[in-house]
């Protein structure tokens, strides 16, 4: 139980292994495409809903005009932020663990230990089913602050992985 | 010690009943009380008869609840599992295996106290809500369950890990409060946060009563204080001194029934804390468990030479706070005594130390200092109140605080230790072993990204410890440092 293999070694920080030139997976395009439609329906039906609102209520067409206007802004920024955040998006599974990159103004970097994680599970909604999505969250005890999701993984490669994580984990259980 | 008796189904003490009529009647006087003040305030002709009313169905209610409740739990050790079954209207049987088991602890009040029994709270890893308590066992019968469950789990380990706790280590006083150290405390308290913590509750009573009154007294209030508003200053020079000694008070109270007599001891396990002049509370934490060990003091602290020290468990994230073995006046010898327990031979090691970036100063200081500065100044030319731009008498004060926090926030890397440090007139250290880590994070905000910082956040099964404006290139070293030796290391985390 109490072998410490590694404690009293001299250790040349340079040989260790690092995160940063890793080669990241991308999510599915598919995110991106459900992410594009559900935040283009839910602009569309805010617009109608306030048109007609506005058309009731005898706004002046300014303030209608304007406040249409800034929706409508809001959406493409939205929409900019969904590419650009896509690009950012990444993991990478490593063999004693998985790195997950995200940010695209707000960069962060998570590192989950696979002799860390309590148990892994694989979550899909209805829309994501529809484009075979799903999400693989990984927890750990340090709490919700260091659970991991990763959204907009193929729901066969989640599985995989999945199952390769829970085969490191037992192995590492029986040493 | 009738162990037989721990195996067949039995109810607690019986002077439970007082205990959870007590707990009744506590409950359902807040509930009832605003409804009485306003019978008491519209009076009336039956005022008595309903005041009779009112006391009759408390005092009935509370009565027959507590002797059904007393008479409906029950507990009992069946196999690996504590059997409990309880409920006035829906029946709960609850089962919990010993291994899920973290901490038993005891509680005393001045009623238990008198009839020698003790408020057993047990808590079990996982959800929400897995706190079991018995209102009142016999202080015999509550040692023979706690004795059982950790040596039932500790027979659950691996037998190299049973030995160790045979191995009994004697008992070792480490820290043991004098009344002297109770008035230092009550001096060195955060009295700003008391402050809070007495408006809060003037402020509740008050809305209170005015919702049982049916009339505004902040308004009632705001009228008298209106005629007054010339002599303001006066009042403020004089409240100033009669609120600190209230506040004062108030505190020197407080840690007296908290902290009073308290004994913070090394056992054979871990440690144990037993404190509190009216409710005795005795906690205790397994060293394995023990993922954080947090030491601070503040400037009225420091003259005493005296520091709040913290150990915090692994535990559900909405009771690590609870479960902090906490003693608010420790001196450094002990604290080095603690260390040396928890991490053996921490004492010699010599660690790195690592600064943060110049930049982060600048950042406080603009952030802290300049731009609510700029914002008084637009609302006192908005609003022609010329006399606030004394704000800017804070400016110099928020270039001292950056200065402070650029120097304090530190981190110290030891190959098997970690020390993150913080503070601005107080200063915060905790302490934590590498291998106990669960995840690491780096981030970097657009700024920090475009200086080529980095934020680490290192996160712990008893919250997380992070250090920012590190570059980038340290950053990452120390991410890939921490990953290795966490991935390397073969022992469990707890």
């Amino acid at each position: 139980m109490k072998q410490q293999i590694f404690t009293n070694e001299q250790v040349d920080l340079s040989t260790l292994p690092s995160a940063d030139d890793l080669l990241y997976d991308g999510l599915e395009k598919n995110y991106r495409r459900l992410q594009y439609i559900i935040s283009v329906c839910v602009t569309t039906i805010a617009l109608i809903g306030m048109v007609v609102g506005f058309w009731m209520l005898d706004i002046p067409l300014w303030i209608a005009l304007s406040s249409v206007g800034f929706w409508i802004i809001i959406g493409i920024l939205k929409l900019v932020i969904i590419t650009k955040g896509f690009e950012h998006k990444g993991y990478a599974i490593r063999t004693h663990d998985l790195v997950y990159k995200t940010g695209w103004l707000y960069k962060k970097q998570i590192t989950v230990p696979f002799n860390r994680i309590q148990h892994v599970d694989i979550k899909q909604g209805i829309l994501e089913r529809r484009y075979r999505l799903s999400k693989l969250n990984l927890y750990t005890a340090g709490g919700a602050s260091s659970d991991l999701t990763i959204p907009g993984i193929n729901i066969e490669d989640a599985k995989r992985y999945k199952s390769f994580i829970l085969g490191v984990m037992e192995s590492d259980e029986e040493e | 010690m009738k162990k037989s008796s721990l195996f067949k189904p039995q109810r607690q003490s019986i002077f439970a009943i007082i205990l959870i009529l007590l707990k009744m009647i506590r409950l359902l006087v807040k509930q009832v009380w605003p409804v009485a003040l306003i019978i008491v305030v519209n009076g009336g002709d039956n005022l008595q008869l309903y005041l009779v009313l009112i006391v009759a169905a408390v005092v009935f209610f509370s009565l027959t609840g507590s002797i059904i409740s007393y008479l409906k739990f029950t507990y009992y050790i069946k196999g690996d599992h504590l059997h409990i079954e309880k409920g006035l209207l829906r029946r709960t049987t609850l089962d919990v295996p010993f291994e899920r088991i973290q901490t038993v602890d005891f509680e005393q009040n001045v009623v238990h106290q008198l009839f020698n029994v003790v408020r057993v709270n047990i808590d079990s890893a996982g959800s929400k809500g897995s706190e079991i308590s018995f209102d009142a066992l016999e202080m015999n019968q509550a040692q023979a369950i706690r004795d059982f469950i950790l040596a039932q789990k500790a027979s659950h380990k691996s037998s190299e890990d049973a030995e160790d706790v045979q191995q009994a280590e004697p008992e070792e006083l480490i820290v043991h409060l004098s009344m002297w150290d109770l008035v230092k405390i009550g001096i060195s308290q955060n009295h700003l946060r008391t402050a809070g913590i007495i408006f809060g509750f003037m402020w509740a009573l008050m809305d209170n009563v005015s919702q049982a009154l049916d009339m505004d007294v902040f308004d009632l209030l705001t009228d008298k204080a209106e005629a007054f508003v010339m002599g303001s200053i006066i009042m403020g020079l004089i409240a100033i001194p009669v609120f600190l000694f209230i506040s004062f008070l108030y505190t020197l109270i407080r840690t007296v029934l908290r902290d009073y007599d308290l004994k913070f001891t090394k056992t054979s396990s871990g440690f144990k804390l037993v404190s509190g002049l009216l409710t005795r509370k005795e906690k205790s934490a397994h060293k394995n468990k023990i993922q954080i060990i947090a030491w601070s003091t503040n400037p009225i602290r420091q003259l005493f030479k005296m520091y709040h020290l913290k150990l915090y468990q692994a535990a559900s994230v909405d009771i690590i706070g609870g479960k902090a073995i906490s003693v608010p006046g420790c001196y450094q010898p002990q604290i080095d005594k603690t260390l040396n327990t928890v991490f053996p031979g921490v004492g010699e090691v010599v660690f790195e130390q690592h600064g943060i970036h110049p930049l982060a100063r600048f950042r406080f200081i603009l952030f802290a200092g300049l731009f609510p500065c700029l914002m008084f100044s637009a609302v006192a030319l908005l609003a022609q109140n010329y006399s606030l731009f004394w704000a800017w008498l804070y400016f110099p004060l928020s270039i001292v605080m950056g200065q402070l926090y650029f120097r304090k926030r530190k981190l110290q890397l030891h190959q098997d230790y970690l020390i993150a440090s913080s503070g601005i007139f107080g200063t915060k250290h905790k302490m934590l072993e590498i291998y106990k880590m669960q995840s690491v994070k780096l981030s970097q905000s657009f700024y920090q990204w475009r200086k080529d910082l980095a934020t680490v956040t290192m996160y712990t099964a008893s919250g997380d410890v992070s250090i920012p404006f590190i570059p980038i290139g340290k950053a990452q070293e120390i991410r890939d440092y921490l990953l290795w030796r966490i991935e390397s290391d073969r022992r469990g985390w707890m």
